[in-house]
């Protein structure tokens, strides 16, 4: 039982790690995905698609 | 080992086994990134560079962590977490390395943790049993060739059905047909072609 916790825990904090450390990281400049790509795609639950949207 | 076992994992997995006409696996952006032929080419980029890697981490996570501690019931969730960590990584490193690249695969990286195709091959690679039958490290390999194949087959077929779907934009289609509806019957058609190639391997 608890290597399989442990096990959850430390892919969570791993996942955890790699998602606030690609948070933190700058997009390279003029880099800024196209709205065109996104025109052709149709999954709404995409975070690119509704920052656009927003925008 | 015969070279032969990684070019019969290869064909198998691409054309036999293909993991969209014949799985039913990733059809999410089979039919929603496949308009245009300039997205699919960059989401089969993208699907090709994760799969592979997700199924090197996978396996070894499987064969190393999980069975070792009699733990393989949290396969699942620990490889989605792996494919997600990974998805993560990848995208970081691109931002940092090339700006080209990013610019090209930056949209496709965020969709393909919703890839079931994926995790599907992960999963049919620790199913299919290389390892018992090769060993672990021989195994690898031939887990590492099967999810080439299946990625090839992924672009093969996306890049192939985008290019029918533009032309498909101009073709005189009834109404009530137009769109989704069309599509799905050229997906049925793909799908039944593929079926043909059924016992050659």
């Amino acid at each position: 039982m608890w290597p399989a916790i442990a096990t959850v825990f430390i892919i969570i904090a791993l996942y955890l790690g790699t998602y606030l450390l690609n948070r933190r990281t700058p997009q390279p400049v003029d880099a800024a995905p196209s709205s065109e790509a996104c025109e052709s795609c149709m999954n709404y639950s995409c975070g690119f698609k509704q920052r656009m949207e927003e925008d | 080992m015969s070279p032969t076992v990684f070019f019969v994992a290869i064909v198998s997995a691409m054309l036999i086994n293909n993991v969209v006409l014949m799985r039913f696996l990733g059809v999410c952006p089979f039919l929603g990134v496949s308009k245009k032929s300039e997205t699919a080419i960059g989401m089969s980029a993208a699907v090709m560079f994760v799969m592979v890697v997700g199924s090197i981490l996978t396996y070894l996570l499987y064969y190393f962590v999980l069975e070792p501690f009699e733990i393989t019931y949290i396969s699942t969730i620990a490889f989605i977490l792996i494919i997600a960590s990974l998805v993560q990584l990848v995208e970081m490193f691109i931002k940092k390395a090339s700006k080209k690249l990013y610019k090209a695969l930056g949209i496709y990286l965020p969709l393909i943790v919703t890839n079931c195709a994926i995790l599907g091959i992960a999963e049919t690679n620790i199913r299919e049993g290389y390892a018992a039958e090769y060993g672990v490290g021989q195994g690898l390999l031939v887990a590492t060739s099967s999810a080439f194949g299946a990625a090839l087959g992924f672009a093969l077929v996306i890049f192939a059905f985008s290019t029918i779907r533009e032309r498909l934009e101009a073709a005189d289609v009834p109404t009530a047909w137009k769109g989704i509806p069309i599509s799905l019957v050229v997906a049925g058609i793909m799908a039944l072609a593929f079926l043909g190639l059924e016992g050659i391997v």
